[in-house]
C-alpha cells in the first residue's frame, strides 16, 4: 500500500466505520469492555504468508514486520515448517527468556464449514 | 472474531477456527485448510517485553510502502486494539486477502 507505517496508523485510528464495528463487536459476549486506556492483558500476533513463501510474524507492536523464514509454495501457515518456524520458535523464545508457561490460544483464519 | 471480519469486508467464505492442538494430528485435522493466517493469542507478560525489546533493539523503525512491500504491517497506535490489529493483519495478507469485497472498510485499510 502506498500509505507509509505512520500514515496507516493515522487513517486506522481516524476510519468511523473501523471504530465502529470493533466498539460493537467488543460490546457483544459476556465480557465488559475496557476503555481504550485500561491496561489489558491480551496480545495477538499473526502469522503469514507472502507471495514470496516466506512467513512473516506480523506484530503491531514492533518494529516493523518480522520475516521468519522461507516456506513452499505448497505449505500454509499450518503446516509443520510454518508452526516450528513461527509459532514454535515465538514459545520457545518465550521460554528461554524464562517464560515457563505461556497461556496462550491459536485462531486460523481458513474456510468457513458453511 | 468471525463476524467482525466479515463487518469489515472479508468475504464469508473465510471464518476464524480454533486450533485446540499443534501436536496432536486428530485435533489438528479439525481445521480446514489451507490455512491463510494464524492468530497467537496470549497475555503481555514481562518476558514477552523483555524478547520483543531484545529483538527489536537492533531494528530500525519500518518505513515501508508502496507496491514492492512483501507484507502488509501496521503499528499499534490504537489501545486495547492489538485484536484489531491481528484481524487487519490476517486479513489483508496471504491467501485472505483476495477475499477482500470492493466497498466495506477493510479495503481502506488494506
Amino acid at each position: 500500500m502506498p500509505l507509509e507505517p505512520e500514515a496507516r496508523s493515522r487513517l486506522l485510528e481516524n476510519t468511523p466505520t473501523i471504530a465502529s464495528a470493533h466498539e460493537a463487536a467488543a460490546a457483544q459476549g459476556d465480557t465488559a469492555a475496557l476503555s481504550a486506556t485500561a491496561s489489558v492483558d491480551l496480545h495477538f500476533v499473526a502469522f503469514v504468508k507472502s507471495a514470496q513463501n516466506n512467513l512473516w510474524e506480523l506484530d503491531g507492536r514492533r518494529k516493523g514486520p518480522l520475516k521468519r523464514g522461507q516456506l513452499t509454495e505448497e505449505d500454509d501457515v499450518l503446516s509443520d515448517k510454518a508452526v516450528q518456524l513461527g509459532v514454535k520458535a515465538f514459545l520457545k523464545r518465550e521460554e528461554e527468556a524464562g517464560g515457563g508457561d505461556l497461556r496462550f490460544s491459536l485462531l486460523a483464519l481458513a474456510p468457513s464449514f458453511d | 472474531m468471525t463476524s467482525l471480519v466479515h463487518k469489515l469486508g472479508l468475504s464469508s467464505t473465510l471464518a476464524f477456527h480454533d486450533v485446540y492442538s499443534l501436536d496432536d494430528p486428530s485435533l489438528l485435522a479439525f481445521v480446514p485448510r489451507p490455512v491463510a493466517a494464524l492468530l497467537l493469542v496470549f497475555p503481555v507478560s514481562k518476558t514477552y517485553e523483555t524478547t520483543r525489546e531484545a529483538e527489536d533493539s537492533s531494528l530500525k523503525d519500518y518505513a515501508g510502502s508502496g507496491a514492492e512491500e512483501e507484507v502488509l504491517w501496521f503499528r499499534q497506535t490504537i489501545g486495547n486494539a492489538c485484536g484489531m490489529m491481528g484481524l487487519l493483519h490476517s486479513a489483508c495478507n496471504g491467501g485472505a486477502k483476495e477475499q477482500i469485497g470492493n466497498d466495506p472498510p477493510a479495503t481502506m485499510a488494506c
